[in-house]
């Protein structure tokens, strides 16, 4: 019964951390904004954390430049399982205009499995939340294949 | 260094206490409506489109490919969007003649897999059917007259240049 | 017979009331309420009630990661320890005047150590992290823990005074037993016009303590990765919050004991109702409030108030009462 809590429990309190892989600070104001007063993602149970090993959730924005590949790459070796991926806004997928460019090195799908991706340039905070949303239940769904 | 007032919001805080929140109801209830001219999901209507290529040619993020294969009397062509390249710019339906790309305001792009993204239409575009020669007898009278019109016509034409 | 109905008294005091049980559900009650009021005074919805118990189940089912030239004994025992010396507090504090589960003649200093042993636990636990991050926010600590600890002590030895010039033949008691008594009999403590700035200096002291806002200079979440905690994942993390928490209701509760205690209506559940309202008007005078109105201090700004304004308050208290006031 206690397992069955924890597995209702890892939907209902998700902490996100946050990489900025080289993006332009669009997507990242827009993510930040989800916590104020007027789209509160904390009645949900989100919360920012300042360390990837308290994280859950991992929102990386931006195309993944030469110099943060590296560092990308470990931070998400740092994250602690379950955790979910989730490419905010068009860059991760794809570069969007920064595409073929010589500091870009690749979509995120090459580094980590990409399970959420919110599209947009830059996607609204609703449409955040509801990207968020379907990552906290693909986490419940990865939280009870551990066991 | 001065400090006027050390505790700032103290009044307003308490007084947010006892009133309603301003948060929006998502998602426990509809998505707000985005506003007007939002530059949303992609529309593409090919019954419209002529495949002039302009759109493709003015893509900066190039988020669409053109596939073509010869069918009987013209091609098949396939346009995709790929809406996790597309920066949303909508230069692709302002330059669109025939109004075949739309920006609808569709703000929930929100999905798992890469063909959650993709936006696609197939028409086919028929070859143009050649018109058939104009026949001797309506030539007929076309050569008596550049005779007597030869040197006025010629005359015209350089400076229409 | 008779030993087997004390072993199963004291099993039920540590275990239930007020140990295990009971302090963890005042505790998570005290956090819910503390983090949905915030939210309210920041004019959003904020999380429901429960979202600390779910934080914690979620803290129990995630993989923990040690970092490879972490040292693991320290890195997994600290915050045990630090839980544990909480909740052998929590057995020490009465409830009401009419009931304590131990009282011994030197309660005030068994809990004056009790309580700086968690915040020695997140120190050895930072140090045992092979971090930077964690380096830094352990000499905050250290910081913060030099400025709270002397105001403590005097705003202690104060309402131990004032009590025993009354209750006890020599002047002076340690006994937070005594305390309550002579709160029964004189007056709350706070009623008394020279514990006023005690009072007050102790509300100063909680926040800071407890690790809340403005003055939670060590577990300072954006400025250094989260500082002490960087390396924890899982059930050690989970202790940690669980201990943050219980700070929370363990503080609170000493201070409803030192300046609001003294009555008693005779049945138990109605004293603990009561002491939880307290616990809960005090968490929101002095944790709730900063949070939602201050930005976090600088290091040396905390030192310098703790130092000067609260220990100069303490003082005045101490001086007022060795007058006989």
């Amino acid at each position: 019964m206690l397992r069955k809590l924890i597995d209702e429990s890892a939907a209902k309190s998700p902490w996100i951390y946050h990489i900025n892989a080289g993006s332009c600070n669009g997507c990242d104001i827009e993510l930040v904004s989800v916590l104020t007063p007027r789209y509160d993602a904390e009645r949900c149970g989100f919360k920012l954390t300042g360390s990837p090993r308290h994280a859950d959730i991992v929102v990386v924005s931006g195309p993944i430049t030469v110099q943060t590949r590296d560092r990308v790459v470990r931070t998400l070796s740092q994250v602690p399982e379950p955790k979910v991926v989730v490419a905010l806004g068009s860059c991760p997928r794809s570069g969007n205009v920064f595409k073929g460019s010589y500091s870009i090195d690749g979509p995120l799908d090459k580094y980590c499995h990409v399970d959420v991706s919110v599209a947009g340039c830059t996607p609204k905070p609703e449409a955040i939340i509801a990207g968020l949303a379907k990552a906290a239940e693909i986490l419940k769904e990865k939280r009870k294949e551990m066991h | 260094m001065e400090v006027k007032n050390p505790v700032p919001f103290l009044k307003d805080a308490l007084k947010q206490l006892f009133e309603k929140p301003v948060t929006e109801s998502f998602p426990a209830g509809d998505p707000p409506k985005a506003a007007p001219e939002y530059r949303g999901r992609i529309v593409y209507h090919p019954d419209l489109c002529i495949n002039c290529g302009t759109c493709l040619r003015v893509c900066a993020p190039q988020a669409m490919t053109r596939t073509m294969e010869p069918v009987e009397g013209g091609d098949r062509v396939t346009f995709t969007f790929d809406m996790t390249s597309c920066t949303f710019c909508r230069l692709c339906s302002d330059f669109c003649s025939r109004k075949a790309i739309e920006l609808t305001d569709d703000y929930m792009i929100v999905g798992t897999k890469h063909e959650d993204f993709l936006v696609s239409g197939t028409f086919i575009k028929m070859k143009p059917v050649k018109k058939p020669a104009p026949d001797a007898a309506a030539a007929k009278p076309a050569p008596a007259k550049p005779a007597a019109e030869g040197t006025p016509a010629a005359s015209p034409a350089p400076e229409k240049k | 017979m008779n030993i087997v109905l004390i072993i199963l008294k004291w099993l039920f005091h540590i275990l239930v009331f007020p140990g295990f049980l009971f302090t963890l559900c005042a505790a998570l009650l005290l956090a819910g309420i503390d983090r949905k009021l915030v939210a309210r005074m920041q004019n959003r919805v904020g999380p429901p009630l429960l979202q600390p118990a779910y934080d914690l189940l979620k803290l129990f089912g995630k993989e923990i990661i040690i970092p490879r030239q972490a040292n693991k004994k320290a890195f997994l025992s600290a915050p045990a320890v630090g839980l544990a010396s909480l909740l052998v507090t929590s057995l020490l504090l009465p409830f009401s005047a009419s009931f304590v589960a131990v009282s011994g003649v030197a309660d005030v200093i068994v809990v004056l150590y009790l309580l700086t042993i968690p915040a020695v636990a997140i120190i050895v636990g930072a140090a045992s992290s092979a971090s930077p991050f964690a380096g830094v926010g352990l000499s905050r600590e250290m910081v913060a823990v030099m400025a709270y600890e002397l105001p403590l002590t005097i705003v202690l030895v104060t309402v131990c005074r004032k009590a025993g010039l009354m209750m006890d033949e020599s002047g002076m008691t340690f006994s937070l037993a005594t305390v309550m008594q002579y709160q029964a009999e004189h007056g709350a403590m706070i009623t008394k016009l020279s514990m006023i700035p005690a009072a007050l200096a102790m509300l100063f002291i909680i926040p800071c303590e407890v690790g809340a806002h403005p003055f939670d200079i060590a577990e300072a979440e954006t400025e250094i990765c989260e500082g002490t905690l960087a390396e924890y994942s899982g059930l050690p993390l989970a202790f940690y919050e669980l201990a943050h928490y219980v700070k929370m209701f363990i503080l609170t509760s000493l201070f409803c004991v030192l300046f609001l205690g003294g009555f008693t209506t005779g049945v138990v559940v109605v004293d603990l109702i009561l002491r939880l309202i307290f616990c809960v008007v005090v968490t929101f005078l002095c944790i709730t409030v900063p949070h939602a109105v201050c930005a976090r201090f600088k290091v040396e700004q905390v030192f310098k108030f703790y130092w000067t304004w609260v220990l100069g308050l303490a003082l005045v208290s101490l001086l007022l009462v060795w007058l006989g006031l």
